[in-house]
């Protein structure tokens, strides 16, 4: 244990017997020298994680019964007696040292291959004392002198680490040069253009972060264009720009939101070049308006891009691989074989510039066959500019398709689908379904097999083109269509997730996610029980979760943002 | 009886120690942990074999299977009842009962890729797990109507005026008799009784219409037999029983049977009905298979080597993993290589078979979560000297290491 | 059921003991045999435009029919006034010059299949109706050549071709020949198979073992400590073909290697993408060829490429090619007759917009069987084929 402490908490940190001055302004940026090749910051972390700990949602973790399972453990225990003992040693608790280390200003560079230096504004008074517990403690027989000044000792080598503390600033490098630098400069330092245009970028937060990535260019290059039409639609500009960019910024940050929520976001971004190519800006650019659908009762996600793919057609020379262009042609005529309609011709002009994939949990008749593993529904929605020119075109196709899918599976001894077309609240929908499964199938078996999840189903709704893998999720679009939906704000692209209705699906998955737990992990029935609920019941804490792309005139940003909640 | 074959009495030259316990737990079964062996050794072989043999009552790691069952038939893919069955034999107590079920799968050696139905192969491999230990006649009816059977050898197509011989031929040479004891004449008259055979509905289906219902001379007898008939005269041939116990003695006792012990052992699986539960007690419980030149002379299969191991070390097996392994060694489930099923034996092993044995085995099964001595010895007995484990031990090596390396020993691939 | 498989069946059951030769004895059979050749066959997958690979030049049909895609005369890698090599095919000309380089014209098959899956299961079993047949013909050439530890090697990440599929050979198909290497505590792994052991399986499982350190341990060898790999171009196609080429110097004993190269299915704007393929082939075949001259290997290889279709004589409306029939064969090596065998097929006398085949693919694998890997052809193919006089 005593050990384990020493490791986890106080390793790097010397003794140190220097009068302390007066706490002054501490400026952390100034100590580190040019030519930093990444850089992370943290500022403030010590009352954010006070203020989240105290708040409702840290309660409830608490309180959650997994950890106060964790404090009644052997390495829970063995937790507790360490703080005491740090009580004793600091005055402090764990939060309390945590602050008093790590909890304002932080910085941490590379400077090349195993090059690093850290800097951060601590109270140098709690380092003094967690040091010399170390010491008491038997975990600093490694240190050695290696620089003094007219105060005394001022930098140690500790293991592999150059380490000093200048008053309430504390510093260390795998370095001695680095190490020295720091502190012996004041003033200066990260003023790389890059580095200021990434944290002008990124914005106020709790963590900034900036990686040149000239040096890497090789490797972001390394992959290439897309080597097809879906992948250059879906990646659109991050595709292109990334491995152009001349440096990437990101930060994270932790606010408390209405409700005793907290939303945790974390932001990426890299430059634009001043004069964006007007071709893939063409191709990918603008923000997504309203949905123009409601969203259907229990949906899980939406997925969201604002795509020309009109543009990136024709700017394809640029966008795709040599090799997939190859393929390009091939795609082309097998879409006009099959929808009857020429692809550059009649499809492209009439295609709106957006893409929408949506996600539901379904929801089955009581008392009838379930399949085994209930997979969610799913539906793609595509604008048209004017829908009814297609009507007859879609269902030729779906006929098509459906056709070819029942010839192979005559051939195999599969299973055919039985097509029905029909009008529904004044749309036309065209649906299929799987004939009931054969009483031998059944044999040994109550639950269904995974096709009867599916009734690959097509209409046009509105000018939306859609294709949906059941139809009951079809025709609750058709009913839903023409409400608004969510209205996002200067979006391009993105991911919507509801992880309550999610967490549904997966409870209605309970068993197969048990059975896999079973099978891959070597689980009994109740490890894997145990494993599965408690996955589910952490699950509550998140409420919502995006993932979106933007873009300004001079950058590319995609957020993740995640807000977690109290649980009752 | 051949004398081999009587009950193996324990003497002081021939004791039942934890060598034979071991041996025992390794064929008759996948192997047992340290601790099972030990049990059993502190038992009499009659009774240590008739607790293997007819299994414990009740078992919570099959009930735990067993409970997930219809996840992974929903599921739908080959991989997962492959980890499904793989599991039940590193886990289920009734080892003997998935022992031999394995051995029926490679006898009647079924094979996904033509049968393309994964339920149809979960069902019949659930055949040999309900009658592998009862009499191979109810066994071989239930197969012979079983709808993955039917499509593997083309009874679909065998219909009156057009056998198809492909069901009857196999049922002579491979399942019953084997090459030389039956005429071409038989077979074709054996299909003639299997005609209309066929599958409605994902079931077995007796079509009357196409069935030919006229007289048959098959191996010496004449009537208007139907398949259930052929399937009794072919079992009531000397051949059959000596022809069965052959594979038998080859699965579980050696790759080059006594010709006079499995003629006898024939003798006595025709006499008491073909039951299999009986004929198992017989023969794992005989001089024959004690004998100490039958015993670590085996190759294992990479499943008896992969189970083996993770039982003799008491660690998880990860069936997502364990079955491309187990496929790079040469053994994938439900895709036996040909209607002969594994050939087995010296078949095993070649350079890349080894090499994927040596490598795959690091990541499945690592170190023990018992000692390393315990480990060593459920997994080679007395089969290696304890010296030679611990001059391993004291080479330094990391555990992982020292793990691994008794996996590699040659003898880890023998049982 | 084929008549193969059956025999197969009852020679297996009445010898079950004789399986397989043990490796090492299989080693010493053929290390006293001089005559240890070796075949390396190279797969363009997808359907090769033959017509742009061997360019009919010096025939206006050729340059009417392909106004797009069509290779000029004064582009070409000239081989006589009539045909030339695709210019890609540059890295080939040495090999030309020192008569190493064969082509084998207007090779196909009748009644032929446009399906990729069928057309390369025909090339693969050696037969022109494959529904039901399961091996392949050097499968069941290597059959027949008991004993051989690793017979044949696919290099390959996809799933073995079924060329080299056997009734009882086990061919791996490895990505990479890194795969063949030992993870973990190499000493301490061998020193356990080390110490002697009694019965014979076990003596058995301790020299496979063994052989497998030691293969694997050469396979290490020469894959790490090898120069030249500089030398071949930095694709797929080099890389492996460079560690065809270590393989055989370090002994490793494989008597097929196979290789791929997809991407063949050149249906529209085919002219670049073509080019770079052929590019690929022709620099690591040149590269190839001269390295194992260089490190005195050429007398014992012999290198093969097909494909399972031609392509279309008249280029399609998207600037590419379709499906077509009949079309050119290269083979390699120091030991065969260089230059042009078999005529051009005649670019006017169509079968369907089709080259019409003079020579059956199989007369090809005839030569190769009896006049390289000194198989009885008849046995493996079924029946005799006329060879092509390259070897």
């Amino acid at each position: 244990m005593r050990t384990a402490l020493v490791l986890s908490l106080v390793l790097f940190l010397p003794t140190l017997a220097r009068a302390e001055p007066a706490e002054a302004a501490v400026d952390i940026r100034g100590r580190f020298p040019e030519g930093v090749v990444a850089y992370v910051e943290a500022d403030g972390l010590g009352d954010k994680v006070a203020a989240l700990l105290a708040s409702p949602l840290g309660q409830s973790i608490k309180s959650h019964p997994a950890v106060q399972a964790f404090h009644k453990s052997a390495p829970g225990l063995q937790l507790q007696m360490g703080q005491m003992f740090l009580r004793g040693a600091t005055g402090r608790d764990l939060l309390g040292i945590f602050k008093a280390v790590a909890g304002r200003r932080v910085g941490a560079a590379l400077y090349g291959k195993k090059k690093v230096l850290l800097v951060a504004h601590v109270e140098g008074e709690i380092v003094q004392r967690l040091l010399k517990a170390a010491e008491t403690m038997g975990g600093m027989e490694r240190k050695t002198v290696v620089a003094k000044d007219d105060r005394g000792p001022a930098l140690w080598k500790i293991g592999p680490a150059f380490v000093g503390l200048d008053g309430n600033v504390l510093f260390a490098s795998s370095v001695q040069a680095l190490a020295e630098s720091a502190r012996t400069r004041s003033g200066g330092g990260l003023k790389t253009d890059g580095l200021q245009a990434a944290r002008a970028q990124v914005g106020a937060a709790d963590l900034f972060g900036y990686v040149d990535l000239k040096p890497f260019r090789a490797m972001l290059q390394q992959g290439g264009k897309p080597k097809d039409l879906g992948q250059a639609f879906f990646l659109g500009a991050f595709a292109h720009y990334v491995p152009k960019a001349d440096w990437a910024g990101f930060g994270l940050s932790l606010k408390p939101q209405e409700g005793d929520m907290w939303g945790l976001s974390a932001r990426g971004v890299v430059p634009l070049p001043g004069d964006p190519q007007q071709a893939v800006v063409k191709s990918f650019g603008g923000t997504l308006k309203p949905l123009p659908f409601k969203l259907p009762a229990e949906t899980i996600g939406v997925l969201r891009f604002k795509r020309n793919l009109a543009a990136l057609w024709e700017n394809r020379d640029d966008l795709i691989d040599e090799r997939g262009l190859a393929g390009l042609v091939e795609f082309e005529t097998n879409f006009s074989n099959l929808t009857y309609m020429s692809f550059v011709e009649e499809f492209l002009p009439n295609v709106g510039d957006e893409l929408i994939l949506l996600g539901t949990r379904r929801t089955w008749k009581a008392g009838a066959p379930v399949p085994a593993v209930k997979l969610p529904q799913g539906a793609l929605l595509w604008p048209l500019k004017d829908g009814k020119k297609f009507a007859l075109k879609l269902q030729l196709t779906f006929n098509s398709l459906i056709g070819i899918l029942n010839l192979q599976a005559g051939q195999e001894g599969a299973n055919p689908l039985l097509m029905q077309s029909m009008e529904y609240n004044g749309t036309m929908i065209h649906t299929s379904r799987y004939l009931p499964a054969k009483a031998g199938e059944m044999d040994g078996r109550k639950n269904l097999p995974l096709r009867f999840n599916f009734t690959p189903s097509v209409a046009i709704i509105g000018d939306y083109l859609v294709l949906s893998s059941t139809s009951e999720l079809l025709k609750s679009l058709v009913d839903l269509h023409g409400g608004a939906g969510p209205a996002p704000d200067r979006i391009n692209s993105g991911l919507w997730l509801e992880p309550a209705a999610l967490r549904e699906v997966l409870k209605d998955n309970r068993e197969p996610l048990i059975a896999n737990s079973m099978l891959k992990e070597g689980d009994t029935r109740a490890e894997a029980e145990q494993k599965i609920d408690f996955a589910l019941d952490a699950g509550r804490y998140l409420r919502s979760l995006s993932v979106t792309a933007d873009e300004s005139r001079a950058a590319l940003g995609a957020t993740i943002k995640a807000v977690f909640g109290p649980t009752k | 009886m051949h004398s081999e074959l009587k009950p193996f009495t324990p003497s002081r030259a021939h004791p039942f120690d934890f060598g034979a316990a071991g041996h025992l737990w390794q064929r008759a079964a996948f192997g047992g942990s340290f601790d099972a062996i030990t049990e059993t050794a502190a038992r009499s072989p009659r009774e240590a074999v008739a607790a293997l043999v007819d299994g414990p009552g009740d078992d919570p790691e099959e009930r735990g299977l067993d409970s997930i069952w219809e996840a992974v038939l929903g599921g739908g893919d080959a991989d997962g009842l492959r980890a499904w069955l793989i599991a039940r034999q590193a886990r289920c107590a009734h080892q003997v009962r998935e022992k031999i079920a394995l051995f029926w799968h490679s006898h009647f050696a079924t094979s996904l890729l033509k049968v393309r139905k994964v339920d149809w192969m979960a069902r019949q491999y659930r055949l040999f797990l309900r009658h592998g230990l009862g009499t191979f006649e109810t066994l071989l009816r239930a197969v012979t109507r079983d709808p993955a059977m039917i499509r593997w050898l083309d009874n679909e197509t065998n219909a009156k005026g057009h056998a198809n011989e492909n069901y009857g031929r196999e049922l002579l040479e491979l399942f019953t008799l084997g090459d030389g004891n039956y005429t071409e004449k038989d077979i074709k008259e054996a299909s003639r009784a299997f005609t209309g055979w066929h599958i409605l509905n994902d079931r077995y289906h007796f079509s009357k219409t196409l069935h030919d219902a006229g007289v048959k001379t098959v191996l010496g007898k004449t009537g208007p037999f139907g398949g259930d008939d052929v399937i009794r005269i072919a079992l009531d041939q000397e051949a059959c029983g000596r022809f069965l116990a052959t594979k038998l003695l080859r699965f579980f006792v050696t790759p080059k049977p006594d010709a006079e012990v499995a003629a006898s052992l024939g003798k006595e699986m025709r006499r008491n009905g073909y039951h299999l539960s009986a004929t198992l007690k017989l023969l794992f419980g005989s001089r024959y298979f004690f004998d100490r030149k039958n015993r670590g002379g085996m190759i294992k299969s990479p499943i008896e080597y992969v189970v083996g191991a993770a039982r003799a070390f008491q660690v998880k097996l990860d069936g997502g993993a364990a079955v491309p392994a187990l496929r790079h060694m040469g053994q994938d489930l439900l895709a036996p290589p040909n209607v002969a099923g594994w050939p087995g034996h010296n078949e095993w092993i070649n350079t890349a078979s080894w090499l994927a044995r040596v490598n795959g085995i690091r990541n499945l099964v690592t170190s023990p979560s018992v000692s390393l001595t315990q480990a060593g010895r459920a997994l080679l007995g007395d089969r290696v000297p304890q010296t030679e484990i611990d001059r391993l031990q004291k080479s330094g090596a990391s555990k992982r290491d020292l793990a691994h390396a008794l996996l590699a020993l040659p003898e880890a691939h023998m049982s | 059921m084929t008549v193969d498989r059956r025999t197969f069946l009852k020679g297996a059951l009445a010898a079950p003991a004789a399986a397989t030769l043990p490796a090492f004895f299989a080693r010493a059979l053929f290390a006293g045999e001089p005559d240890n050749r070796i075949l390396v066959l190279v797969q363009l997958d997808g359907g090769n435009d033959g017509l742009n690979t061997v360019v009919p030049y010096g025939d206006d049909a050729y340059h009417r029919a392909r106004p797009g895609v069509g290779v000029a005369a004064g582009q070409v890698v000239k081989l006589d006034e009539y045909h030339g090599l695709h210019p890609s095919l540059g890295g080939l000309q040495g090999v030309w010059d020192d008569g190493a380089l064969g082509i084998l014209q207007g090779i196909g098959y009748a009644n032929p299949s446009r399906s990729h899956f069928t057309s390369s299961d025909i090339w693969h079993t050696a037969s022109t109706a494959p529904q039901g047949r399961w091996t392949g013909w050097l499968g069941r050439t290597l059959d027949r050549a008991k004993g051989l530890d690793i017979p044949a090697l696919h290099l390959d990440p996809g799933p073995l071709s079924l060329a080299l599929v056997g009734e009882r050979v086990v061919v791996p198909s490895i990505a990479d020949a890194q795969r063949f290497v030992v993870r973990g505590n190499k000493e301490l792994l061998a020193s356990v198979a080390d110490r002697a052991r009694t019965g014979d399986a076990l003596e058995y499982v301790r020299r496979s073992a063994r052989q497998a350190y030691k293969t694997a341990a050469r396979v290490e060898t020469a894959l790490k400590g090898g120069t030249g790999a500089d030398a071949y171009p930095k694709t797929d196609l080099g890389r492996r073909l460079y560690q065809v080429a270590r393989l055989i110097e370090a002994g490793f004993g494989a008597r097929v290697y196979a290789v791929r190269l997809s991407g063949f299915d050149t249906h529209s704007r085919q002219k670049d993408a073509h080019a770079q393929l052929l590019k690929m082939l022709g620099d690591a075949l040149g590269t190839f060829q001269k390295d194992l001259t260089a490190r005195n290997l050429s007398k014992r290889v012999l290198t093969v490429t097909y494909s399972e279709f031609g392509r279309r004589v008249k280029e399609n409306r998207s600037l590419g090619t379709d499906h077509g029939t009949a079309a050119p064969m290269f083979v390699m090596g120091s030991e065969i007759k260089g230059g042009l065998h078999g005529d051009h097929p005649s670019l006017t006398l169509l079968e369907r917009g089709d080259l019409k085949h003079h020579t059956d693919f199989r007369s090809a694998y005839a030569t190769v069987l009896e006049r390289w890997l000194k198989t009885d052809s008849k046995a493996v193919l079924g029946q005799a084929y006329t060879p092509i006089p390259f070897l």
